[in-house]
């Protein structure tokens, strides 16, 4: 079965200056993923860009919901460096994406010399944050 | 049969015949992935608890964090990925070099 998640490219979350770029980017391929999670998914799903305090950057997050009622959980997430969380309400998934951040930039900065390019990668994008 | 929420006990299963090894820290079980000396793929779950681990949230550590499809990680429940075919996975994706 194929995927049912979307990639966030990663040129574009770079690129992007401000939420509303990275809106005006999920607007663009709006049709596409839905066409992607209707093909792939029965359970139809909604993004919204949000945004989190980190120490040193205020960084936009996508928080994704579910239009299944029985599905309430809300997932925060920084798409592309294995950065999400899950909540019961949009303040939580935040919550819950910050708390799990902070974890992952202790716990990879002390295993810095022993980390794959993808986790350095992601450790990197940590250190702008914390 | 596609695969939807899992518990927690059965993905560290799956994870650990994959080659992942387990690391418990005060809030978290690390499930972490090595090749020659450097940690190529990390997840982690929450200790306790009895919620499995959702459809959704499974998809973003399968593609982010395990890098494995669904098919792929459906194969590895059914004992039909082995250790090494995960190892043939990640080095195709460029991951191990």
């Amino acid at each position: 079965m194929p995927e049912t998640t979307v990639s966030f490219p990663i040129d574009v979350w770079k690129k992007a200056k401000a939420k509303e770029d990275l809106q005006a980017w999920l607007l663009s391929m709006q049709p596409e993923l839905e066409k992607e999670l209707q093909k792939f998914d029965e359970q139809p799903l909604r993004y919204e860009l949000s945004s989190i305090d980190c120490p040193k950057q205020h960084i936009p997050v996508l928080l994704e919901f579910s239009d299944d009622e029985s599905d309430t959980e809300i997932i925060a997430l920084v798409p592309q460096y294995g950065l999400f969380a899950s909540g019961k309400s949009k303040e939580e998934a935040k919550k819950n994406l910050l708390a799990s951040m902070r974890e992952d930039h202790l716990r990879l900065e002390s295993q810095k010399s022993i980390l794959g390019k993808q986790l350095l990668l992601k450790l990197e994008f940590l250190e702008k944050l914390f | 049969m596609p695969i939807g929420a899992i518990s927690k006990s059965k993905f560290r299963r799956v994870l650990r015949s994959l080659g992942f090894v387990e690391d418990e820290s005060r809030d978290h079980v690390y499930l972490e992935y090595y090749y020659r000396g450097k940690k190529i793929a990390e997840t982690k779950v929450s200790h306790g608890g009895d919620h499995d681990i959702s459809k959704r949230l499974l998809s973003y550590i399968l593609r982010d964090q395990i890098h494995l499809t669904k098919q792929e990680f459906e194969n590895a429940i059914n004992g039909e990925l082995s250790a090494e075919d995960y190892l043939i996975i990640l080095k195709k994706k460029g991951l191990t070099d």
